[in-house]
Protein backbone atom coordinates (compact mmCIF):
# COMPACT_ATOMS: atom_id res chain seq x y z
CA UNK A 1 0.00 0.00 0.00
CA UNK A 2 1.37 3.33 -0.82
CA UNK A 3 0.48 6.71 0.40
CA UNK A 4 0.81 9.46 -2.34
CA UNK A 5 2.40 11.65 0.03
CA UNK A 6 5.03 8.84 0.92
CA UNK A 7 6.48 8.83 -2.96
CA UNK A 8 10.27 9.15 -2.78
CA UNK A 9 9.90 11.72 -5.28
CA UNK A 10 6.44 13.39 -4.48
CA UNK A 11 7.64 15.89 -2.52
CA UNK A 12 10.29 17.54 -4.85
CA UNK A 13 8.02 17.15 -7.65
CA UNK A 14 5.19 19.21 -6.02
CA UNK A 15 7.20 21.86 -5.46
CA UNK A 16 8.16 21.93 -8.98
CA UNK A 17 5.12 21.76 -10.19
CA UNK A 18 3.32 24.48 -7.57
CA UNK A 19 6.46 26.91 -9.50
CA UNK A 20 5.01 26.09 -12.80
CA UNK A 21 1.45 25.63 -12.49
CA UNK A 22 -1.13 28.59 -13.90
CA UNK A 23 -4.42 28.25 -12.35
CA UNK A 24 -6.32 30.36 -13.88
CA UNK A 25 -9.67 31.16 -12.31
CA UNK A 26 -12.18 32.40 -15.39
CA UNK A 27 -14.09 35.24 -14.50
CA UNK A 28 -17.42 34.00 -16.62
CA UNK A 29 -19.22 31.62 -17.26
CA UNK A 30 -19.13 32.91 -21.04
CA UNK A 31 -15.69 34.15 -21.01
CA UNK A 32 -12.90 33.99 -23.28
CA UNK A 33 -10.39 31.19 -23.16
CA UNK A 34 -7.02 32.64 -24.83
CA UNK A 35 -4.64 30.16 -26.30
CA UNK A 36 -1.94 29.93 -28.81
CA UNK A 37 -4.55 27.59 -30.88
CA UNK A 38 -6.78 30.68 -30.98
CA UNK A 39 -4.27 32.82 -33.58
CA UNK A 40 -3.33 29.60 -35.60
CA UNK A 41 -6.44 29.43 -38.40
CA UNK A 42 -3.97 28.61 -40.65
CA UNK A 43 -2.18 25.70 -39.56
CA UNK A 44 -3.49 21.78 -39.03
CA UNK A 45 -5.02 20.96 -35.63
CA UNK A 46 -3.91 18.40 -33.31
CA UNK A 47 -7.02 17.50 -30.70
CA UNK A 48 -6.07 16.12 -26.64
CA UNK A 49 -7.95 15.33 -24.17
CA UNK A 50 -7.06 17.43 -21.10
CA UNK A 51 -5.05 14.71 -19.31
CA UNK A 52 -2.75 16.58 -16.85
CA UNK A 53 0.04 17.03 -15.91
CA UNK A 54 0.96 14.80 -19.27
CA UNK A 55 -1.41 17.29 -21.68
CA UNK A 56 -2.80 20.39 -20.22
CA UNK A 57 -3.04 24.30 -20.96
CA UNK A 58 -2.61 24.54 -17.15
CA UNK A 59 0.59 22.93 -16.82
CA UNK A 60 3.83 25.02 -18.03
CA UNK A 61 4.32 24.54 -21.74
CA UNK A 62 0.99 22.39 -21.58
CA UNK A 63 3.05 19.16 -20.11
CA UNK A 64 4.97 16.71 -20.38
CA UNK A 65 3.53 14.81 -23.45
CA UNK A 66 2.24 18.18 -25.28
CA UNK A 67 5.80 19.40 -25.15
CA UNK A 68 7.52 16.00 -26.83
CA UNK A 69 4.87 16.44 -29.57
CA UNK A 70 5.41 19.84 -30.05
CA UNK A 71 9.60 19.56 -29.92
CA UNK A 72 8.76 16.54 -32.31
CA UNK A 73 6.14 18.81 -34.51
CA UNK A 74 8.60 21.54 -34.66
CA UNK A 75 11.87 19.04 -36.01
CA UNK A 76 9.58 17.32 -38.43
CA UNK A 77 8.55 20.55 -39.83
CA UNK A 78 4.50 20.00 -39.50
CA UNK A 79 2.94 23.00 -38.59
CA UNK A 80 0.38 21.98 -36.12
CA UNK A 81 -0.73 23.28 -33.22
CA UNK A 82 -2.63 21.51 -30.42
CA UNK A 83 -5.89 21.91 -29.13
CA UNK A 84 -7.32 20.40 -25.62
CA UNK A 85 -10.32 19.33 -24.86
CA UNK A 86 -12.39 18.32 -21.67
CA UNK A 87 -13.78 15.22 -23.05
CA UNK A 88 -12.51 12.15 -24.73
CA UNK A 89 -16.00 12.06 -27.22
CA UNK A 90 -14.69 15.72 -28.68
CA UNK A 91 -11.45 14.44 -29.75
CA UNK A 92 -13.32 11.44 -31.39
CA UNK A 93 -15.05 13.46 -33.42
CA UNK A 94 -12.98 15.45 -34.82
CA UNK A 95 -10.88 12.68 -35.38
CA UNK A 96 -13.10 10.59 -37.15
CA UNK A 97 -16.03 13.24 -38.13
CA UNK A 98 -13.94 15.94 -39.37
CA UNK A 99 -10.68 13.87 -40.28
CA UNK A 100 -8.47 16.11 -38.40
CA UNK A 101 -4.67 15.88 -39.13
CA UNK A 102 -4.09 13.87 -35.54
CA UNK A 103 -5.28 13.56 -32.25
CA UNK A 104 -3.23 12.63 -28.91
CA UNK A 105 -4.62 10.43 -26.01
CA UNK A 106 -4.95 6.47 -24.64
CA UNK A 107 -8.21 4.26 -24.51
CA UNK A 108 -9.37 5.36 -28.30
CA UNK A 109 -11.14 1.94 -28.87
CA UNK A 110 -11.17 2.00 -32.88
CA UNK A 111 -12.23 -0.71 -34.96
CA UNK A 112 -10.44 -2.12 -36.90
CA UNK A 113 -11.92 -0.40 -39.88
CA UNK A 114 -11.06 3.01 -38.25
CA UNK A 115 -7.51 1.57 -37.87
CA UNK A 116 -6.94 1.36 -41.27
CA UNK A 117 -7.39 5.27 -42.10
CA UNK A 118 -4.84 6.25 -38.66
CA UNK A 119 -1.52 5.59 -37.88
CA UNK A 120 -0.74 4.99 -34.58
CA UNK A 121 2.36 6.38 -32.97
CA UNK A 122 3.51 5.62 -29.27
CA UNK A 123 5.00 8.59 -27.57
CA UNK A 124 5.00 6.70 -24.03
CA UNK A 125 3.68 4.26 -21.79
CA UNK A 126 1.66 5.26 -18.56
CA UNK A 127 2.18 3.33 -15.31
CA UNK A 128 -0.76 2.80 -13.36
CA UNK A 129 -2.08 2.06 -10.04
CA UNK A 130 -5.11 0.94 -8.15
CA UNK A 131 -6.39 3.43 -5.92
CA UNK A 132 -8.49 3.27 -3.48
CA UNK A 133 -9.88 5.89 -0.28
CA UNK A 134 -8.86 4.59 2.80
CA UNK A 135 -11.12 5.81 5.15
CA UNK A 136 -13.91 3.60 3.74
CA UNK A 137 -11.43 0.57 3.40
CA UNK A 138 -9.60 1.17 6.44
CA UNK A 139 -8.24 -2.19 6.58
CA UNK A 140 -6.78 -1.94 2.75
CA UNK A 141 -8.01 -3.28 -0.64
CA UNK A 142 -7.04 -6.36 -2.56
CA UNK A 143 -7.52 -6.54 -5.98
CA UNK A 144 -7.09 -10.04 -7.28
CA UNK A 145 -10.25 -12.19 -9.10
CA UNK A 146 -11.34 -13.31 -5.91
CA UNK A 147 -11.63 -10.36 -3.80
CA UNK A 148 -13.62 -8.30 -6.52
CA UNK A 149 -17.21 -8.88 -6.63
CA UNK A 150 -19.45 -6.51 -5.96
CA UNK A 151 -16.77 -4.10 -5.65
CA UNK A 152 -17.63 -1.13 -7.67
CA UNK A 153 -14.74 0.50 -10.37
CA UNK A 154 -14.08 4.11 -11.78
CA UNK A 155 -13.16 3.45 -15.84
CA UNK A 156 -12.12 6.17 -17.79
CA UNK A 157 -14.05 6.25 -20.75
CA UNK A 158 -12.68 3.72 -23.59
CA UNK A 159 -10.97 1.51 -20.92
CA UNK A 160 -11.43 -2.35 -21.52
CA UNK A 161 -13.32 -3.47 -18.41
CA UNK A 162 -14.32 -6.77 -19.22
CA UNK A 163 -12.57 -8.47 -17.03
CA UNK A 164 -13.91 -6.33 -13.93
CA UNK A 165 -17.24 -6.93 -15.39
CA UNK A 166 -16.60 -10.59 -15.68
CA UNK A 167 -15.06 -10.57 -11.47
CA UNK A 168 -18.80 -8.79 -10.58
CA UNK A 169 -17.35 -5.37 -10.91
CA UNK A 170 -19.97 -2.67 -11.22
CA UNK A 171 -18.48 -0.36 -13.43
CA UNK A 172 -19.04 3.57 -13.67
CA UNK A 173 -17.49 5.35 -16.17
CA UNK A 174 -16.03 9.30 -15.34
CA UNK A 175 -13.18 11.50 -16.06
CA UNK A 176 -10.27 11.41 -13.37
CA UNK A 177 -11.38 14.12 -11.11
CA UNK A 178 -14.66 13.39 -10.43
CA UNK A 179 -13.74 9.46 -10.51
CA UNK A 180 -11.56 10.83 -7.13
CA UNK A 181 -14.37 12.44 -6.05
CA UNK A 182 -16.94 9.58 -6.21
CA UNK A 183 -14.06 7.52 -4.48
CA UNK A 184 -14.42 10.21 -1.30
CA UNK A 185 -17.79 9.92 -1.55
CA UNK A 186 -18.34 6.44 -1.36
CA UNK A 187 -19.85 6.01 -4.55
CA UNK A 188 -16.44 3.91 -5.93
CA UNK A 189 -14.38 1.63 -4.29
CA UNK A 190 -11.21 1.61 -6.34
CA UNK A 191 -9.99 3.59 -9.94
CA UNK A 192 -6.75 3.01 -12.12
CA UNK A 193 -4.77 5.69 -13.00
CA UNK A 194 -1.26 7.04 -13.79
CA UNK A 195 0.38 8.27 -10.13
CA UNK A 196 1.18 11.44 -11.50
CA UNK A 197 -2.47 12.45 -12.58
CA UNK A 198 -3.90 11.39 -9.17
CA UNK A 199 -0.79 13.52 -7.51
CA UNK A 200 -1.89 16.39 -9.79
CA UNK A 201 -5.44 16.26 -9.76
CA UNK A 202 -5.19 15.86 -5.63
CA UNK A 203 -2.90 18.80 -5.21
CA UNK A 204 -4.93 21.29 -7.22
CA UNK A 205 -8.39 20.20 -5.91
CA UNK A 206 -8.18 18.13 -2.80
CA UNK A 207 -5.23 18.95 -1.02
CA UNK A 208 -6.14 18.59 1.85
CA UNK A 209 -7.37 14.68 1.58
CA UNK A 210 -4.23 13.78 -0.10
CA UNK A 211 -3.24 11.28 2.94
CA UNK A 212 -6.57 9.75 2.38
CA UNK A 213 -6.30 8.39 -1.00
CA UNK A 214 -3.54 5.60 -1.68
CA UNK A 215 -2.77 2.98 -4.10
CA UNK A 216 -2.35 -0.95 -3.86
CA UNK A 217 1.47 -2.47 -4.37
CA UNK A 218 2.74 -2.78 -7.79
CA UNK A 219 1.77 -1.36 -11.27
CA UNK A 220 -1.81 -1.91 -12.38
CA UNK A 221 -1.50 -1.02 -15.88
CA UNK A 222 0.61 -0.04 -18.41
CA UNK A 223 -1.22 1.79 -21.31
CA UNK A 224 0.61 3.34 -24.32
CA UNK A 225 -0.27 6.80 -24.75
CA UNK A 226 -0.49 7.69 -28.80
CA UNK A 227 -0.55 10.41 -31.43
CA UNK A 228 -2.84 9.26 -33.88
CA UNK A 229 -2.25 10.58 -37.59
CA UNK A 230 -5.16 10.60 -40.12
CA UNK A 231 -4.68 9.10 -43.46
CA UNK A 232 -7.73 11.24 -44.51
CA UNK A 233 -6.25 14.32 -43.93
CA UNK A 234 -4.37 15.40 -46.77
CA UNK A 235 -0.97 16.17 -45.24
CA UNK A 236 -1.78 13.39 -41.78
CA UNK A 237 0.45 10.58 -43.98
CA UNK A 238 3.37 12.46 -44.67
CA UNK A 239 2.90 14.57 -41.16
CA UNK A 240 3.12 10.93 -39.38
CA UNK A 241 6.39 10.41 -41.37
CA UNK A 242 8.32 13.30 -40.49
CA UNK A 243 7.01 13.21 -36.44
CA UNK A 244 7.92 9.86 -36.33
CA UNK A 245 11.74 10.36 -37.27
CA UNK A 246 11.81 13.19 -35.56
CA UNK A 247 10.80 11.87 -32.29
CA UNK A 248 13.06 8.83 -33.21
CA UNK A 249 15.95 11.26 -32.95
CA UNK A 250 14.61 12.96 -29.92
CA UNK A 251 14.99 9.65 -28.20
CA UNK A 252 18.61 8.93 -29.53
CA UNK A 253 20.09 12.57 -28.96
CA UNK A 254 18.94 12.61 -25.51
CA UNK A 255 15.73 15.45 -26.11
CA UNK A 256 13.15 13.46 -25.42
CA UNK A 257 14.70 12.58 -21.81
CA UNK A 258 15.48 16.31 -21.31
CA UNK A 259 11.50 16.84 -21.52
CA UNK A 260 10.92 14.13 -19.55
CA UNK A 261 13.23 14.74 -16.82
CA UNK A 262 11.66 18.58 -16.61
CA UNK A 263 8.37 17.89 -16.30
CA UNK A 264 8.52 14.59 -14.16
CA UNK A 265 12.46 15.20 -12.53
CA UNK A 266 15.62 13.77 -12.04
CA UNK A 267 14.31 10.55 -9.75
CA UNK A 268 12.69 6.88 -10.57
CA UNK A 269 9.68 8.46 -12.24
CA UNK A 270 11.06 10.41 -15.09
CA UNK A 271 13.36 7.11 -15.59
CA UNK A 272 10.78 5.18 -15.98
CA UNK A 273 9.09 7.16 -18.32
CA UNK A 274 12.48 6.34 -19.93
CA UNK A 275 12.43 3.10 -19.46
CA UNK A 276 9.26 2.59 -20.89
CA UNK A 277 10.17 4.39 -24.40
CA UNK A 278 12.67 1.66 -24.92
CA UNK A 279 10.26 -1.33 -24.73
CA UNK A 280 9.01 -0.09 -27.76
CA UNK A 281 10.81 2.04 -29.69
CA UNK B 1 -71.35 -15.26 -16.11
CA UNK B 2 -69.21 -14.60 -19.51
CA UNK B 3 -70.75 -11.35 -19.64
CA UNK B 4 -69.29 -10.44 -16.06
CA UNK B 5 -66.08 -12.09 -16.95
CA UNK B 6 -66.00 -10.31 -20.31
CA UNK B 7 -66.59 -6.80 -18.09
CA UNK B 8 -64.22 -8.02 -15.58
CA UNK B 9 -61.53 -8.17 -18.74
CA UNK B 10 -62.67 -4.72 -19.87
CA UNK B 11 -62.23 -3.10 -17.06
CA UNK B 12 -58.83 -4.81 -16.15
CA UNK B 13 -58.00 -3.65 -19.48
CA UNK B 14 -58.73 0.17 -18.55
CA UNK B 15 -57.58 0.34 -15.26
CA UNK B 16 -53.89 -0.35 -16.94
CA UNK B 17 -55.08 2.29 -20.00
CA UNK B 18 -56.00 4.67 -17.06
CA UNK B 19 -52.42 3.94 -15.31
CA UNK B 20 -50.28 4.16 -18.40
CA UNK B 21 -51.94 7.34 -19.23
CA UNK B 22 -50.93 8.86 -15.66
CA UNK B 23 -47.50 7.52 -16.69
CA UNK B 24 -47.35 9.61 -19.87
CA UNK B 25 -49.24 12.96 -18.31
CA UNK B 26 -46.58 12.64 -15.87
CA UNK B 27 -43.57 12.45 -17.89
CA UNK B 28 -44.84 15.35 -20.13
CA UNK B 29 -46.04 17.16 -16.92
CA UNK B 30 -44.68 20.82 -16.47
CA UNK B 31 -41.81 20.66 -14.45
CA UNK B 32 -39.59 23.19 -12.73
CA UNK B 33 -35.71 23.47 -12.82
CA UNK B 34 -33.58 25.23 -11.46
CA UNK B 35 -30.39 26.19 -13.43
CA UNK B 36 -27.29 28.53 -12.02
CA UNK B 37 -25.66 31.07 -14.11
CA UNK B 38 -23.06 33.65 -13.91
CA UNK B 39 -23.81 37.48 -14.77
CA UNK B 40 -21.79 37.84 -18.26
CA UNK B 41 -23.58 40.75 -20.40
CA UNK B 42 -25.51 40.42 -22.71
CA UNK B 43 -25.63 36.81 -22.83
CA UNK B 44 -26.83 35.88 -18.73
CA UNK B 45 -27.78 39.27 -16.72
CA UNK B 46 -30.19 39.40 -14.06
CA UNK B 47 -31.33 43.15 -15.11
CA UNK B 48 -31.88 42.13 -18.84
CA UNK B 49 -35.37 41.40 -19.94
CA UNK B 50 -35.43 37.86 -19.80
CA UNK B 51 -32.24 37.29 -18.84
CA UNK B 52 -30.66 38.51 -22.11
CA UNK B 53 -29.76 36.64 -25.14
CA UNK B 54 -28.94 33.09 -23.81
CA UNK B 55 -31.87 33.29 -21.07
CA UNK B 56 -34.57 34.62 -23.51
CA UNK B 57 -33.36 31.18 -25.64
CA UNK B 58 -33.65 29.12 -22.33
CA UNK B 59 -36.90 30.60 -21.86
CA UNK B 60 -38.43 29.90 -24.83
CA UNK B 61 -37.34 26.42 -25.55
CA UNK B 62 -38.37 25.67 -21.64
CA UNK B 63 -41.33 26.57 -22.76
CA UNK B 64 -41.61 24.83 -25.93
CA UNK B 65 -40.83 21.60 -23.81
CA UNK B 66 -43.29 22.25 -21.24
CA UNK B 67 -40.47 23.07 -18.77
CA UNK B 68 -40.33 25.86 -16.32
CA UNK B 69 -36.45 27.61 -15.84
CA UNK B 70 -35.67 28.90 -13.19
CA UNK B 71 -32.07 30.72 -13.50
CA UNK B 72 -30.15 31.90 -10.39
CA UNK B 73 -27.23 33.91 -10.37
CA UNK B 74 -24.00 33.06 -8.51
CA UNK B 75 -20.17 34.04 -8.77
CA UNK B 76 -18.63 31.89 -11.30
CA UNK B 77 -16.01 30.25 -8.71
CA UNK B 78 -19.19 29.03 -6.10
CA UNK B 79 -20.41 27.41 -9.91
CA UNK B 80 -17.63 25.94 -10.21
CA UNK B 81 -16.71 24.63 -6.80
CA UNK B 82 -20.29 23.20 -6.94
CA UNK B 83 -20.71 19.58 -8.06
CA UNK B 84 -23.92 19.05 -7.69
CA UNK B 85 -26.05 22.02 -9.81
CA UNK B 86 -27.43 22.87 -13.06
CA UNK B 87 -24.53 25.09 -14.37
CA UNK B 88 -25.02 27.78 -17.59
CA UNK B 89 -22.27 28.64 -19.97
CA UNK B 90 -19.50 27.29 -21.75
CA UNK B 91 -19.07 23.68 -20.63
CA UNK B 92 -15.28 23.76 -20.86
CA UNK B 93 -15.44 26.16 -17.46
CA UNK B 94 -17.36 23.12 -15.82
CA UNK B 95 -16.50 19.50 -16.98
CA UNK B 96 -13.20 19.62 -15.46
CA UNK B 97 -14.50 18.95 -12.04
CA UNK B 98 -18.20 17.92 -12.76
CA UNK B 99 -19.85 15.39 -14.51
CA UNK B 100 -23.26 15.74 -16.22
CA UNK B 101 -26.40 13.50 -17.05
CA UNK B 102 -27.03 15.80 -19.87
CA UNK B 103 -25.23 18.62 -22.15
CA UNK B 104 -27.52 21.25 -24.39
CA UNK B 105 -25.70 23.57 -26.11
CA UNK B 106 -28.09 26.35 -26.58
CA UNK B 107 -25.88 29.06 -28.59
CA UNK B 108 -22.57 30.29 -29.91
CA UNK B 109 -20.17 32.62 -29.02
CA UNK B 110 -17.22 33.89 -30.85
CA UNK B 111 -13.91 35.86 -29.84
CA UNK B 112 -12.55 39.43 -31.04
CA UNK B 113 -9.83 41.61 -31.48
CA UNK B 114 -10.46 45.32 -30.69
CA UNK B 115 -9.53 48.14 -31.37
CA UNK B 116 -10.04 51.95 -31.27
CA UNK B 117 -9.59 53.73 -34.93
CA UNK B 118 -8.48 56.87 -33.70
CA UNK B 119 -4.96 55.31 -32.14
CA UNK B 120 -5.20 52.84 -34.72
CA UNK B 121 -6.85 53.40 -38.24
CA UNK B 122 -5.86 50.06 -39.53
CA UNK B 123 -7.75 46.58 -39.01
CA UNK B 124 -5.60 44.26 -36.97
CA UNK B 125 -4.08 41.60 -39.26
CA UNK B 126 -3.60 38.78 -36.53
CA UNK B 127 -3.47 35.25 -38.04
CA UNK B 128 -0.51 34.14 -35.98
CA UNK B 129 0.87 34.04 -32.24
CA UNK B 130 3.43 36.00 -34.17
CA UNK B 131 1.09 38.78 -35.36
CA UNK B 132 0.68 39.80 -31.65
CA UNK B 133 4.04 40.89 -31.37
CA UNK B 134 4.61 44.08 -30.84
CA UNK B 135 1.25 45.13 -29.25
CA UNK B 136 -0.12 45.81 -25.96
CA UNK B 137 -2.52 43.38 -25.37
CA UNK B 138 -5.50 43.92 -23.30
CA UNK B 139 -7.30 40.45 -21.50
CA UNK B 140 -9.66 39.74 -18.97
CA UNK B 141 -7.67 38.49 -15.64
CA UNK B 142 -8.21 34.76 -15.31
CA UNK B 143 -8.75 34.72 -19.26
CA UNK B 144 -5.27 33.69 -20.28
CA UNK B 145 -4.64 29.78 -21.08
CA UNK B 146 -1.43 28.92 -22.10
CA UNK B 147 0.72 31.71 -20.43
CA UNK B 148 4.30 29.96 -20.73
CA UNK B 149 3.49 29.38 -24.44
CA UNK B 150 2.86 33.26 -25.24
CA UNK B 151 5.07 34.34 -23.09
CA UNK B 152 7.95 31.96 -24.99
CA UNK B 153 7.04 33.74 -27.99
CA UNK B 154 7.53 37.26 -26.26
CA UNK B 155 4.01 37.77 -26.07
CA UNK B 156 2.98 39.89 -22.76
CA UNK B 157 -0.74 40.44 -21.93
CA UNK B 158 -2.07 43.91 -20.04
CA UNK B 159 -4.66 41.82 -17.51
CA UNK B 160 -7.38 43.76 -16.08
CA UNK B 161 -10.43 42.50 -13.58
CA UNK B 162 -13.17 44.37 -15.41
CA UNK B 163 -13.93 44.79 -18.81
CA UNK B 164 -15.34 48.26 -18.34
CA UNK B 165 -11.43 48.87 -16.84
CA UNK B 166 -9.95 47.01 -20.51
CA UNK B 167 -12.17 48.82 -22.85
CA UNK B 168 -11.35 52.35 -20.93
CA UNK B 169 -7.60 51.68 -21.18
CA UNK B 170 -8.53 50.67 -25.39
CA UNK B 171 -9.68 54.76 -25.55
CA UNK B 172 -6.94 56.28 -23.69
CA UNK B 173 -4.40 54.31 -25.52
CA UNK B 174 -2.94 52.63 -22.66
CA UNK B 175 -3.11 49.29 -25.01
CA UNK B 176 -3.38 48.49 -28.21
CA UNK B 177 -6.03 45.48 -28.41
CA UNK B 178 -8.39 44.15 -26.62
CA UNK B 179 -8.79 40.17 -27.13
CA UNK B 180 -13.13 39.89 -25.50
CA UNK B 181 -16.25 37.94 -26.75
CA UNK B 182 -17.66 39.80 -29.17
CA UNK B 183 -21.11 40.65 -28.21
CA UNK B 184 -19.82 41.22 -25.19
CA UNK B 185 -17.27 43.88 -25.92
CA UNK B 186 -19.94 45.43 -28.44
CA UNK B 187 -22.17 45.23 -25.65
CA UNK B 188 -19.43 47.10 -22.90
CA UNK B 189 -18.78 49.27 -25.61
CA UNK B 190 -22.04 50.70 -26.36
CA UNK B 191 -22.66 51.00 -22.28
CA UNK B 192 -19.29 52.42 -22.17
CA UNK B 193 -18.60 55.42 -24.87
CA UNK B 194 -22.54 55.49 -26.54
CA UNK B 195 -21.52 58.54 -28.76
CA UNK B 196 -18.31 57.42 -29.25
CA UNK B 197 -19.07 53.73 -30.05
CA UNK B 198 -18.57 54.14 -34.06
CA UNK B 199 -14.47 55.09 -33.34
CA UNK B 200 -14.04 51.07 -32.31
CA UNK B 201 -13.55 48.52 -34.91
CA UNK B 202 -13.49 44.88 -34.30
CA UNK B 203 -12.17 41.84 -36.46
CA UNK B 204 -13.51 38.16 -35.14
CA UNK B 205 -10.87 35.62 -34.65
CA UNK B 206 -11.64 32.50 -37.16
CA UNK B 207 -12.32 29.26 -35.53
CA UNK B 208 -13.16 31.02 -32.39
CA UNK B 209 -16.50 29.72 -31.58
CA UNK B 210 -17.52 27.98 -28.18
CA UNK B 211 -20.65 26.79 -27.00
CA UNK B 212 -22.93 27.79 -24.45
CA UNK B 213 -24.91 25.31 -22.92
CA UNK B 214 -27.08 23.83 -20.38
CA UNK B 215 -25.78 21.31 -18.06
CA UNK B 216 -27.39 19.54 -16.02
CA UNK B 217 -26.07 17.81 -13.05
CA UNK B 218 -25.37 14.03 -12.97
CA UNK B 219 -27.77 13.94 -9.96
CA UNK B 220 -30.65 15.99 -11.69
CA UNK B 221 -33.68 13.88 -11.01
CA UNK B 222 -34.20 12.47 -14.77
CA UNK B 223 -31.25 14.52 -15.67
CA UNK B 224 -31.33 12.55 -19.36
CA UNK B 225 -34.80 12.68 -20.27
CA UNK B 226 -35.22 16.39 -19.01
CA UNK B 227 -31.94 16.68 -21.39
CA UNK B 228 -34.10 15.04 -24.38
CA UNK B 229 -36.94 17.77 -23.61
CA UNK B 230 -34.94 20.66 -23.60
CA UNK B 231 -33.69 19.75 -27.16
CA UNK B 232 -36.73 19.39 -28.43
CA UNK B 233 -37.94 22.51 -27.14
CA UNK B 234 -35.16 24.46 -28.78
CA UNK B 235 -35.79 22.66 -31.77
CA UNK B 236 -39.09 23.80 -31.87
CA UNK B 237 -38.28 27.50 -31.61
CA UNK B 238 -35.50 26.56 -33.82
CA UNK B 239 -37.95 25.56 -36.78
CA UNK B 240 -40.41 28.06 -35.68
CA UNK B 241 -38.13 30.69 -36.02
CA UNK B 242 -38.47 32.46 -32.43
CA UNK B 243 -34.52 31.40 -31.75
CA UNK B 244 -33.28 33.24 -34.96
CA UNK B 245 -35.55 36.42 -33.68
CA UNK B 246 -33.47 35.96 -30.24
CA UNK B 247 -30.46 36.02 -32.34
CA UNK B 248 -31.11 38.70 -34.71
CA UNK B 249 -32.11 41.60 -31.10
CA UNK B 250 -28.60 40.80 -29.92
CA UNK B 251 -26.33 40.79 -33.04
CA UNK B 252 -28.66 43.65 -34.63
CA UNK B 253 -27.21 45.15 -38.24
CA UNK B 254 -23.68 43.14 -37.75
CA UNK B 255 -25.74 39.66 -38.58
CA UNK B 256 -24.74 36.43 -37.56
CA UNK B 257 -21.09 35.69 -37.54
CA UNK B 258 -20.61 33.67 -40.39
CA UNK B 259 -20.52 29.81 -40.15
CA UNK B 260 -23.00 30.34 -36.64
CA UNK B 261 -25.12 27.66 -37.33
CA UNK B 262 -22.44 25.17 -38.50
CA UNK B 263 -21.32 25.52 -35.10
CA UNK B 264 -24.24 25.37 -33.40
CA UNK B 265 -24.78 22.17 -34.62
CA UNK B 266 -21.13 20.92 -34.64
CA UNK B 267 -21.60 21.23 -30.48
CA UNK B 268 -24.97 19.56 -30.93
CA UNK B 269 -23.48 16.44 -32.60
CA UNK B 270 -20.48 16.46 -29.76
CA UNK B 271 -22.24 17.07 -26.87
CA UNK B 272 -25.99 15.16 -28.03
CA UNK B 273 -25.40 11.70 -26.98
CA UNK B 274 -23.98 12.31 -23.24
CA UNK B 275 -21.25 13.66 -21.80
CA UNK B 276 -18.77 11.36 -23.19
Amino acid sequence: MNQLTSNHTGNSLLVFFIMFFVLPSPAFATGPRVTTALFSADKSEIHAVDFPPFVSSDVVDGGAISELVNTALARGGVDAVISTHPIQRMVRYYLLQEDAMAVIGWHFQLTAEQKKHLILIPITRLPEKYFYYKPRHPNGLMINDVSLKGLRYGAHKGEDTSTFEKAGVEVQYGRSIALLKKLKNNELDFICSPPKTVEWLLDRYMSDEKENFVSTAGDAEKQLFYIVFNRKHADGEMAADKFNKALKDMVNDGTYGKIVEKHLGKGDDGKLYLRRLETFK
Amino acid sequence: MRYLKALESIGRVTALLLLLSVAVSNSYAEITVQLHANESLPFFSKTMQLNGMAGEIIHAASKAAGITSIIEFRPLKRMIDDDSNNDLGNPAFYMGTQEFSAIIPIAVYHMAVFHYLPNHPRHPEIHAVKDLEGHKIGVLKGTLVDRSQFEKAGIVFEESYSQESLFKKLQKGRIDLVIEINLVGKTMITRLFPSDRESFGSVLIPKSESPIAILLAEKQLNGNALGVRYRQGLQKIRLSGEYETILNKYYGSDGLPEHYIRAMERFTIIYNDGTE
